[in-house]
């Protein structure tokens, strides 16, 4: 009964985004069109962020190379192998092309998921142990160190960039992955297996007595956190259809952790603060000199403005 | 021969990343906290230096009191800033965690970068020659400029300098109380607020006169020219022991040589990267660094 | 029957000993005291045996197996909880929800689970919260379990320290200090509390006390430690009569004074 009811909820969502795609992508016009996906990414990195730095209390500065990670190995997926399997789905199997690039693109997401994953296991064992600001400072080196082997790689293009990455990234696809970043993280947080997270960062020396293997949470916690960065990544590389690693210098990495910053610690707020921090200089376009400016302005006076609350605990 | 003409090269950065790498170490030894902004101070110490230079007309007619009062009128500048930065946005969250003094931190460093960007225009600018480069030893390929030479013999004062305040006067002496404990400090009479600020005056001295230094070899000044060396110094004074003066010293020096000699032997692309290598290193297995104390953890 | 045993156990950071060659016995079913003068090292024992220190020397058994390479959080999971000296609940989060994450080690069901809210997920939940909000009530606290525990008053949140480590369901509670910086009144309270759970929840009780009111009124049997070493050990009147103790705390008596 129950398994019944979840396959057509899952048919539903599935229906409503394919329809909302039509429809945006027919009444919207392009330039609005992009924001909206732009706008949906940064959700998606400053919810999987919110999970390691505000939820875990781990403050990562590294999610930049996580992103990185996803967005090229999609893209390499999708531009060497997508090709075969598309001749492969359309001339073997028959598959309508709508289809074809449909399995082609869900499987680049999985492998950026986890290729992020992996990295995020890999980077998180070791870097874990540390605390406070010196977590920071290890994530954001390790983040540079992937940004700078992705820069050495010429396969992928080294320091020409990746071009020619076809683009699949639509609302359909942007949709699906808000909807599941939201969901496999907001129904994590929320439940009492959940919770430990939280614990973790209220007290680490008490969450592990209270039973909580705290290495496996915090791991753990940073391997989702990177999965969907990585997912996040994947989406922007088939949007903007072209990659260089200078867009995942810690720059990038410090404009994730200012959505996270500035929007608290929900989910909702971190959201918020994604979509106003992207739609900010797009309505400000005549200021977009002082954008740089201007955001580094709102991170300090943030900081600031939060010393009253710290100063009467 | 290729190798010790690399190693004159990484010492000679080797000392700017120490310059840079005490203000770090001297900052989070009295507050805890990784300032950031001191690799931009760096940047406004070269910038300053330009601007000086430039009204003064040093190019033209270069002379010895011209040429000290680019450097000293550069150094004040940014040692001016150094403070106004402590006071404004670090103070007020003295009593916060950590981390949100090491974002406002970072905020600070992102206005002056891109802040520069719009003062300063992001093109690089040429610094006036304010010392002509002589050669003043060869030994085969090996060369030894005057620059060179200059930039150690000047950074080795600075810090024999800064020895002596921090050992011997009565200001350094309340600067090694404070690093121990605001409060006790303050007890018995420290100005702590006082002590700070005069911390982030001398490393910003320090910062300045590294950015001059580092434009009379390679005159090209913009903007964003201190992010990487700062990172490095940052990464130098953990080497050596975060909070530890001479750990600062010498893990600018071991970080200066080793970053050419990788450029030299490995791949150029690979330098920055190898920075980061090191601190993570370091962090996991030795997070006291070279020369740094470790206490156990008390729960 | 010997429920936690500490064999020689002896731990040193560096040159500093801080536990040395100890021995220390809890029976199952006991209500013990240790005691002694600041900095003896009564917390470090407490350390010891719930993981957070590994014992360089010697070996701790709970029920015949070895602690001193378990992880806190495989301690617990055998059995063992504890509270902490200086107070660390899980500051911002409600006083429900700290009890409810403290059944940690009873979730069965996984992250999938977790995530897709399948029925067994519900039913999890459900037993928790129930678990939880009893737990609360029998302590007491039941009147504030939408609070957040740093606004708990002090008594209130030693009170659910101890209700956080109970939802762990021991058979071995550890308390540091529970009555410290409480007022008489409070104390009479607390006292009854700790009866209670040894009592009704038939849990082993070894607890850390400066108050020697509260360890004289309900310890069966006291320990007293110094300088990281036992040095007395017995029922309460025999432990207040013991000249070393005496000596510990009061210092050397001077002769025929």
């Amino acid at each position: 009964m129950k398994s019944i009811r979840q396959v057509l909820f899952c048919v539903a969502i599935l229906c409503f985004f394919f329809f909302l795609n039509h429809f945006l992508t027919l009444y919207l016009n392009p330039y609005y069109l992009q924001i909206l996906i732009y706008a949906g990414i940064n959700v998606i990195l400053a919810i999987s962020l919110n999970l390691v730095n505000a939820q875990t209390g781990q403050f990562s500065m590294g999610h930049a190379g996580f992103m990185a990670v996803g967005a090229y190995a999609s893209a390499f997926f999708t531009d060497r192998v997508g090709p075969l399997l598309h001749s492969f789905f359309t001339h073997v199997l028959a598959f309508p092309d709508f289809f074809s690039s449909f399995f082609i693109f869900g499987f680049a997401l999985v492998i950026a998921g986890c290729l992020s994953a992996g990295a995020g296991f890999i980077v998180g064992l070791p870097v874990l142990r540390l605390r406070g600001d010196y977590l920071a400072i290890a994530t954001l080196g390790f983040g540079e160190i992937i940004r700078v082997m992705i820069l050495n790689m010429d396969v992928v293009g080294g320091a020409r960039g990746f071009t020619d990455i076809p683009i699949y990234t639509n609302v359909f696809w942007l949709g699906l992955c808000v909807y599941g970043t939201w969901m496999v993280i907001g129904n994590l947080i929320h439940s009492t297996k959940g919770r430990a997270f939280l614990a973790i960062r209220e007290d680490e020396v008490a969450a592990e007595c209270m039973g909580i293997h705290t290495t496996k949470y915090k791991v753990g916690a940073f391997v989702i956190g990177a999965f969907f960065a990585g997912v996040g990544g994947a989406l922007l590389a088939h949007e903007v259809g072209y990659l260089h690693t200078n867009s995942f210098t810690f720059l990038r990495s410090i404009e994730i952790v200012v959505m996270v910053v500035l929007g608290g610690t929900s989910l909702v707020g971190s959201a918020l603060a994604a979509i106003v921090l992207t739609l900010l200089p797009e309505v400000l376009r005549f200021f977009s000199e002082y954008r740089m400016v201007v955001y580094s302005l709102v991170l300090i006076f943030l900081m600031l403005a939060r010393a009253k609350k710290w100063k009467s605990t | 021969m290729q190798f010790l003409q690399q190693l004159i090269n990484g010492i000679s950065w080797g000392s700017i990343y120490a310059l840079i790498a005490l203000g770090y170490t001297m900052v989070y030894g009295v507050l805890r906290l990784i300032n950031f902004a001191h690799g931009d101070i760096y940047m406004l110490g070269a910038m300053f230096g330009y601007y000086v230079a430039v009204f003064l007309g040093v190019a033209e007619h270069a002379s010895g009191v011209r040429v000290l009062s680019v450097v000293l009128i550069s150094m004040l500048g940014c040692g001016l800033i150094g403070v106004g930065i402590e006071r404004f946005c670090y103070r007020p969250l003295r009593k916060a965690p950590r981390l949100a003094a090491l974002m406002t931190a970072v905020g600070v460093s992102l206005l002056l970068e891109n802040g520069g960007q719009l003062i300063f225009g992001a093109d690089p600018k040429f610094f006036p020659p304010l010392i002509h480069t002589r050669e003043i030893f060869r030994f085969h390929e090996i060369v030894l400029n005057n620059i060179q030479l200059m930039i150690f013999a000047v950074s080795l004062l600075l810090m024999f300098l800064l020895h002596w305040i921090v050992m011997k006067t009565r200001m350094g002496k309340a600067m090694r109380a404070v690093s121990f404990s605001h409060d006790a400090a303050g007890l018995v009479g420290i100005p702590v607020n006082r002590v700070i600020s005069f911390t982030f005056f001398l490393g910003s001295l320090l910062a300045a006169a590294a950015g001059i230094l580092v434009s009379l070899s390679n005159p090209k000044v913009e903007p964003l020219m201190g992010i990487m060396p700062g990172l490095k110094a940052f990464v130098a004074a953990v080497l050596g022991g975060i909070g530890n003066m001479m750990g600062a010293m010498i893990g600018g020096l071991i970080m200066g040589i080793s970053e050419v000699l990788v450029s030299g032997y490995i791949s150029s692309t690979y330098r920055d990267a190898f920075a980061f290598f090191i601190l993570i290193f370091i962090l996991l297995y030795k997070p006291s660094g070279l020369l740094g104390k470790t206490g156990p953890e008390k729960l | 029957m010997n429920l936690l045993e500490l064999k020689n156990c002896t731990l040193s950071f560096g040159g500093l000993t801080a536990v040395s060659h100890l021995n220390l016995n809890v029976n199952e079913g006991e209500l013990v005291g240790l005691i002694g003068p600041n900095g003896a090292g009564k917390t470090t024992v407490f350390n010891l045996m719930t993981g957070i220190y590994a014992p360089s020397g010697g070996d701790i058994f709970f029920k015949d197996s070895s602690l001193s390479s378990l992880r806190p959080s495989q301690v617990c999971r055998l059995g063992v909880a504890r509270t902490f000296q200086n107070i660390r609940l899980f500051g911002n989060m409600s006083v429900l929800d700290n009890v409810r994450v403290a059944q940690y080690i009873y979730l069965n069901r996984g992250l999938w689970r977790t995530v897709l809210r399948t029925r067994s997920f519900y039913e999890e939940e459900e037993q928790v919260f129930k678990k939880a909000r009893e737990i609360l009530n029998w302590v007491g606290l039941s009147q504030d379990e939408a609070d957040e525990a740093h606004n708990l008053p002090y008594g209130k949140q030693r009170r659910l320290e101890m209700a956080r480590a109970l939802a762990t369901r021991p058979h071995l509670l550890l308390l540091d200090e529970p009555a410290a910086g409480m007022n008489p009144f409070e104390k009479e309270e607390l006292m009854k509390l700790i009866e209670r759970i040894h009592r009704e929840l038939k849990v082993s009780i070894l607890l850390i006390e400066h108050d020697m009111k509260v360890v004289m009124g309900i310890c069966h049997r006291v320990m007293v430690m110094d300088h990281g070493e036992m040095i007395a050990e017995g029922t309460p009147n025999e432990v207040q009569k013991n000249a070393k103790v005496i000596e510990a705390y009061l210092g050397q008596q001077i002769n025929n004074c």
